[in-house]
């Protein structure tokens, strides 16, 4: 059997640069918080540059990286090191023009809403619904079956519209007198941690 | 069935044809779900037209130098 093909560093880091923008949207849908999917970025860069050996030539970094970042994400979910937030820079930013008669769709509601969901099922709708990924990439990139994944990416767009109609937000989404300073100076840590 | 010109992209390929016979509901089903899958793309396509920051750049730039980093961590969410 022959090994797989590695990249040569200069092709990987290439190939790693170009993810770096669907990085970043997806760990800031992710985490609901653009400094922290910084921080999840830059240490999902060290991690995926010290492991570029194994990374296969010909097949996607960009979903190779997106497992690296949720990978990282949910397990410093776990260490209570990430807390899901939502961004309140771009809250009066609006997303989508709004049908006659209808109030438009704010990016913050999109974003509070999202953070109502549970950690899968948010990743579920990311993944499908803004990333433009197929049921079958997304569930690669989660670890799960494709049809955990239809599962949760339905529940995922119910569980959002009614939530965005009714606006029914619960203290999920309010993470605002919780969060950063002290997460960040814990992933500046790893990050610190694993560069040395 | 009445006018369906809105519901395109709507819930019959979801199997939910009978339903739609409560036209005020689906209608407004139908046109949330348009409006959540717009909203949700453009969330990410927001993302993905901002400039790179200075620190990631830098990070970038750094990691040539940091050819012998071999760290646990890392292993272990590139295994998860």
């Amino acid at each position: 059997m022959s090994k797989p093909q590695a990249l040569p560093p200069s092709q990987f880091k290439q190939q790693l640069t170009e993810a770096i923008p669907h990085l970043r949207a997806f760990g800031r849908s992710l985490s609901g918080d653009r400094d922290v999917a910084d921080d999840l970025v830059q240490d999902t860069l060290l991690k995926a540059w010290a492991a570029r050996d194994r990374f296969i030539a010909g097949t996607s970094m960009r979903a190779w990286t997106f497992v690296i970042l949720r990978n990282t994400f949910f397990s410093s979910m776990r260490r209570k090191k990430f807390t899901a937030n939502y961004d309140e820079l771009v809250a009066e930013r609006v997303l989508s023009a709004p049908a006659p008669q209808q109030e438009p769709l704010h990016l913050a509601d999109l974003q509070r809403g999202l953070m109502e969901l549970s950690d899968d099922q948010r990743e579920a709708i990311i993944l499908v619904g803004a990333g433009g990924y197929s049921y079958e990439e997304a569930a690669d990139i989660a670890n799960c079956a494709v049809g955990t994944m239809k599962s949760r990416v339905s529940r995922a767009r119910k569980t959002l519209e009614n939530i965005l109609e009714e606006g029914r937000f619960t203290s999920a989404s309010e993470g605002h007198d919780r969060l950063t300073a002290t997460a960040l100076q814990n992933i500046i840590g790893e990050v610190e941690k694993i560069s040395t | 069935m009445a006018s369906r010109d809105e519901n395109k992209t709507g819930s019959s390929k979801n199997g939910e044809t009978e339903e739609q016979s409560k036209d005020m509901p689906v209608k407004s089903k139908d046109d949330m779900q348009q409006r959540l899958g717009l909203g949700l793309k453009n969330m990410y396509l927001n993302v993905l037209d901002e400039p790179l920051p200075d620190d990631i750049l830098a990070l970038l730039d750094q990691l040539d130098a940091d050819d012998e980093d071999d760290s646990d961590s890392a292993r272990s969410d590139v295994d998860e």
